[in-house]
């Protein structure tokens, strides 16, 4: 990218923090149709999720097993994708605003005693 | 109950205490104190806060959920590991990155204000008690089953409830939150490991699982429940049966002879355990098998359920505060991954153990074996006494031993995590910030401990208190119903101020301030509505019958205090001055920078290859 922006700029700052969001509120979703899907199906097909599934109900089968590796895999996802944009984030700034090594011990505003 | 039972709980508890002692020599600055100076690697850390997370309710509850009610006792696993989906979403890492120390620093630096951190404190405790009640309760009714006798003059109940406390006061004030991190870890590795035997044995016993749940769904859920002789004779207003009748249409007439020479024998104090017919709540017409929804929920229910366990993981204080110990913004998002590949595998066993329960204890009655546990019609009548039971049926003493031990595991991590969150609420956001800001180190940390003995006490007046006032027999499933709360007021206090907070720039410090009070104390009142009406104070007519029949307020009491927020702030439109500066630090890369230069951010990394 030739365009490069200020660290502490307000434009760098929304850029960075629509793209988490984003992000974030697309995973979410995801995540809100799965959990409101299978409260919504027991009322309504009530003959579809407990229809025999490899020997499970398949209410059973997603609630008891099917859901933890998705919820993994979202957050694999989440995780992936957010480290990604950090790295990406760096490469979009303009070398001239990052800080020194000194004055980036204690980013702006931060606590005293950060500890480490 | 059994000697080899009791020796390896002491093992654990002995191991615990010596790793406090151990990390204690580590322990010198407040940092140290409250979060194990920052160091905890995103491994090391998961586990942590997965110790943390399981506590009885899940090592003992879920089980036993799955046990009594079949499907939806499975809603419980799933709705505990959703939870972290908010927290790694939204949360953690913003978190971590504007932190201090505890989420009153966050309240406090993102809004400005001395009150705001204040009502967060008020916040903090409140839930952190909501939570500590329960584990007290479960402390004293381990301790009922596994020893069975009361030590110095006290009832066994009251003797667990007060070993606890003090076993718990001792190692969380001397080994802060290293000792407590440390033990944490090694306590979630053993309760896991202690579920996962369970499953392994029943494997190993010839369990399938599919067929096995085929099984037990041949026929409706049988009930158990034990009910004095005026309850079981007192005919329902609506249909002129009693409780006898249903019993009658389910038990075989041999164990139903056995009941009605017990109800002749007309002891007031006499609790008669029985089998009763199960009603479906989500499909009237359909017959409740075990592998189907509708013993517990309703459609409504359902939602509530769902989401008070969704969002109250990210209003647990005592979880909150363990991101804190991340190195990084970035490590408590891996933290958090982690965090779900270890409870999510949890939460598969756990509900398999609970159906491993159904197919082995009935069997083993059946062939005359005989178990310590209060059972009737092949079942036992507290179904939370499933996972010992199971265990000594599966694997004799010694498993049963593990698995007593990883309860008290469960418990220990839980109640760690608690103390340590009310500490700091207490010492490091009240006494070092109003009461005395320029005390030494030394000091800091002795308040810390001090608040550490004060509010162990606190808790184990209410743990003892919950038999006194007769909330053991209103609620049939205790341990759950109480966690339900906590993760309600934690979800309708904190959650709407972190979203909003962390995501919306508009957020006003009144407006902030004013939703934590209204989703703290709206939760607040209307569970003890509920508590009020089971115990018959309050009737169930006109609106505050309406809201004291709510199990989980928070469907309520969320958007409750989100609306909270966004109605004042957008009347109140009085940001912060430096509000920039703070959204730099929230969502900015200048520490997230600074993090990768030194390394800081791959401490303990163990997801990934990173570019540096």
């Amino acid at each position: 990218m030739s365009y490069k922006m200020d660290l502490h700029s307000d434009e760098f700052l929304r850029m960075l923090m629509r793209r988490q969001f984003s992000l974030s509120a697309s995973i979410a979703s995801v995540f809100i149709v799965i959990i409101a899907a299978v409260p919504l199906m027991n009322r309504f097909l009530p003959d579809v999720m407990n229809a025999e599934f490899m020997g499970f109900t398949f209410t059973w089968l997603f609630l008891g097993f099917l859901i933890f590796p998705i919820l993994i895999g979202l957050a694999f996802l989440f995780v992936r994708r957010s480290n990604e944009f950090e790295d990406e984030a760096i490469g979009m700034v303009d070398p001239a605003t990052m800080p020194k090594h000194d004055d980036a011990d204690t980013p702006a505003g931060a606590p005293a005693g950060l500890g480490h | 109950m059994n000697a080899i039972a009791i020796t390896l709980v002491v093992v654990l508890i002995t191991f615990t205490i010596a790793l406090s002692i151990f990390s204690r020599r580590f322990t010198r600055t407040t940092a140290d104190f409250y979060l194990a100076g920052r160091k905890v690697g995103s491994f090391s850390n998961a586990s942590a806060i997965s110790g943390d997370y399981l506590s009885a309710a899940s090592f003992l509850g879920v089980a036993g959920a799955v046990y009594a009610s079949g499907l939806d006792g499975v809603w419980y696993a799933a709705g505990f590991a959703g939870g972290f989906m908010v927290v790694v979403l939204f949360i953690a890492s913003a978190l971590r990155r504007f932190g201090e120390y505890t989420v009153a620093d966050f309240a406090f630096g993102r809004f400005g204000s001395h009150r705001i951190r204040l009502i967060t404190v008020v916040a903090v405790l409140l839930t952190s008690l909501f939570y500590m009640a329960p584990q007290m309760f479960g402390a004293g009714s381990t301790w009922q089953v596994l020893v069975g006798t009361g030590i110095l003059g006290m009832d066994p109940y009251t003797s667990g409830v007060v070993v606890v406390t003090a076993i718990m006061a001792f190692y969380v004030g001397v080994g802060g939150m290293k000792g407590t991190t440390l033990n944490q870890i090694f306590q979630f590795w053993w309760l896991w490991f202690a579920m996962f035997l369970v499953v392994v044995f029943a494997f190993g016993n010839g369990f399938n699982y599919p067929e096995a749940l085929a099984k037990a769904s041949t026929g409706a859920i049988v009930n158990t429940k034990a009910l004095t002789a005026k309850e079981l004779t007192t005919p329902d207003a609506k249909t002129g049966k009693t409780q006898l009748d249903a019993a009658k249409s389910i038990m075989t007439p041999e164990e139903f002879t056995k009941v009605e020479a017990a109800v002749a024998a007309n002891d007031p104090k006499a609790k008669i355990p029985v089998a009763l017919p199960s009603k479906n709540k989500l499909h009237e017409l359909r017959t409740m098998l075990f592998a189907e929804p509708g013993h517990r929920y309703n459609s409504f229910d359902q939602f509530s359920m769902v989401l008070a366990l969704v969002l109250g993981t990210a209003g647990l204080p005592h979880i909150l505060n363990r991101y804190y110990t991340n190195p990084s913004g970035a490590a408590a998002r891996r933290s958090t991954f982690w965090v779900l590949i270890f409870i999510g595998t949890f939460y598969i066993l756990a509900p398999i153990a609970g159906l491993a329960g159904v197919s082995f204890i009935k069997d083993y009655l059946a062939n005359g074996g005989t178990i310590a546990a209060a059972n009737v019609h092949g079942l036992l009548v507290k179904p939370d006494q499933i996972m010992p039971t199971l265990g000594s049926i599966l694997g004799g003493q010694w498993l049963m031993g593990v698995v007593a031990a990883g309860a008290f595991a469960a418990m220990f991590s839980t109640i760690g995590g608690l103390l340590i969150a009310a500490a700091s609420a207490i010492g490091h956001d009240v006494y070092e910030k109003y009461v005395d800001p320029n005390a030494s180190e030394k000091k800091r940390v002795m308040v810390g401990k001090l608040s550490v003995l004060a509010f162990a006490l606190i808790a184990m007046g209410i743990g003892l208190g919950i038999p006194y006032f007769g909330l053991d027999q209103a609620y049939p499933a205790l341990i759950a119903m109480m966690v339900t709360w906590a993760f309600s007021v934690g979800a309708s206090a904190f959650v709407p101020m972190l979203l909003t907070g962390i995501w919306w720039k508009g957020t006003t410090e009144r407006g902030a301030t004013a939703g934590i009070a209204v989703g703290l104390f709206s939760a607040i009142a209307i569970i003890f509505l509920n508590i009020f009406q089971q115990l018959g104070m309050v009737g169930k007519e006109g609106i505050l019958g309406f809201f004291g029949a709510l199990t989980f307020p928070v469907l309520f009491t969320f958007p409750l205090g989100l609306l909270t927020i966004i109605i004042v702030s957008k009347l109140d439109k009085k940001l912060p001055d430096n509000v920039d500066q703070i959204w730099m630090r929230i969502h900015g890369t200048a520490s997230e920078r600074h993090e990768k230069q030194h390394g800081l951010d791959k401490v303990g990394s163990l997801l990934g290859t990173k570019k540096a």
